[in-house]
């Protein structure tokens, strides 16, 4: 799968870009929220995994754009932070698919994408 | 004519000087600011490898003692570097802020095995309090529960902050247990720590007790405490006691009493804040007509139409919309009053039709 992270902690972002290539995913990273928005016009990717908070574009404003324009084609996980229940229900009015809340243990979050992979082996 | 002309040359020369000097300065200041970024970028990816390498860490047999493969470089610079030290320890604490389940015992292990837990333990014993509270918040963010004993006792310390860091580190141990600080507890705890430590328990969910004996505490920012927790917690059997307090001396306690009964009420809740309702000040007031919201009853309704007749707007307009919560009754009496046809009344009827509407 091609995945889309948006993470504007670098040590986060770079933690996750490992994990998901050592489980055979290919990996676009991005550090904020506009870079975000460029590269998946660019890119394409198959899944996005964002954070909410992040500089210049929130991980809403990205959701929102995602579904403006892809509609339900991408799937996008969010990563929100302890106390963020009512950006986690706007996010999924917004039209995101899961989230998981920080801290996070990396083995879920592979767990989940392989959910995600499956619904589009699925599907197509 | 001829030493003027000297004094002038003289005076060239020397602010030429200057200006090479000032150059000169400026530029050995950024070669060596640049040379010290360039290094701690280097250090920074050092870090973030070990980081990484220990998120993903698995145990093997080879290692019985399950230890992270650290370069004799990180080894070397860890203990002659107090810069790099620092550096490696804010991005394991950041690392373990965000990840959980074995990665984050990973993290833990790194720590320990690189023993950054005894700088932190040693800081405790610094006289200044930043130091101090960073350290706390350093063993509590890794979890170190072991060290139980070191940060409990700065719990009671006179420093706020240095308590704040203590009193969360102890309930991020050990949750509600951690909590038993409260019984000895003599400086105030603060409505912001209450908050932050409201949040710290909203992450466990075991049961817990003592909340009686903090209800009866001297402290009185213990007694607020103590409410919220029960309101919180919807502790019932608390409700009695809760009761009690809408009888203390102190504001504070009075009011959160009448928040926290909103929470855990009975059949004869209403009854009680009414009671007190006329000996309150407006503050008070507002909040038991608040909370009379969603706990009144058409029995409740001939005293609320009374404080219709209060001068103050906004408590007019609180209990205006207490009774139309109560119902089509409490409505329609609200619709019948004297004033209903005048100003401010008319205005908040309409008000409150346009909120029901919504």
């Amino acid at each position: 799968m091609r995945i889309l992270v948006a993470e504007d902690d670098d040590l986060m972002l770079k933690t996750l870009e490992f994990r998901l290539k050592k489980d055979g995913h290919e990996v676009i990273i991005t550090h904020d929220g506009r870079e975000a928005l460029e590269k998946i016009e660019s890119c394409m990717p198959d899944l996005i995994i964002t954070d909410i908070m992040m500089p210049y574009s929130s991980g809403l404003e990205i959701i929102s754009a995602v579904r403006q324009k892809y509609a339900n084609r991408i799937p996008i996980i969010m990563l929100s932070g302890m106390g963020q229940e009512d950006v986690v229900l706007e996010a999924f009015q917004l039209g995101a698919d899961d989230y998981i809340t920080k801290p996070f243990s990396p083995n879920e979050l592979s767990v989940r994408i392989k959910r995600f992979g499956l619904i589009k082996v699925g599907h197509s | 004519m001829v030493i003027e002309l000297h004094y002038f040359n003289l005076a060239i020369l020397f602010f030429i000087v200057v200006i090479l000097l000032l150059i000169g300065f400026i530029l050995i200041y950024m070669h060596l600011r640049i040379k010290r970024s360039h290094k701690l970028h280097k250090w920074k990816l050092m870090a973030n490898l070990l980081i990484r390498k220990a998120i993903f860490y698995e145990e093997t047999e080879d290692d019985p003692a399950n230890n992270i493969p650290i370069t004799s470089r990180t080894k070397r610079l860890l203990l002659k570097n107090s810069h790099f030290r620092k550096l490696l320890t804010d991005e394991l604490l950041n690392a373990k802020k965000n990840v959980s389940g074995s990665s984050a015992e990973n993290l833990k292990h790194l720590y320990i095995q690189l023993g950054l837990h005894q700088y932190a333990l040693a800081e405790l014993k610094n006289y200044k309090w930043y130091i101090k509270a960073q350290a706390i918040q350093e063993l509590s963010i890794m979890g170190l529960k072991e060290n139980l004993t070191s940060v409990y006792r700065f719990t009671n310390n006179a420093n706020e902050l240095v308590r704040m860091e203590a009193q969360i580190a102890v309930v991020n141990f050990y949750g509600f247990e951690g909590l038993r600080f409260l019984d000895v507890i003599s400086h105030p705890v603060t409505e912001w720590q209450q908050i932050q430590l409201l949040h710290e328990l909203s992450h466990t969910t075991e049961n817990f007790s003592g909340i009686e004996k903090w209800l009866k505490s001297e402290n009185k920012t213990v007694v607020a405490f103590a409410l919220k927790l029960a309101g919180n917690y919807h502790r019932f059997e608390l409700h009695d006691s809760i009761v009690e307090c809408l009888e203390d001396l102190d504001p504070n306690v009075r009011l959160q009493a009448i928040i926290s009964l909103g929470e855990i009420y009975t059949d004869k809740t209403s009854e009680i804040l009414i009671s007190r309702y006329l000996i309150e000040d407006i503050k008070h007031q507002m909040a038991i007509v608040k909370v009379l919201q969603n706990i009144a009853t058409n029995d409740d309704i001939p005293i609320l139409l009374d404080q219709l007749n209060n001068e103050n707007a906004a408590l007019k307009l609180m209990v205006a919309r207490t009774l139309a919560k109560i119902g089509a009754d409490g409505f329609k009496s609200l619709q019948h009053h004297y004033q209903a046809q005048q100003y401010p009344l008319a205005e908040i009827i309409a008000q409150i039709k346009n909120e029901l509407a919504l």
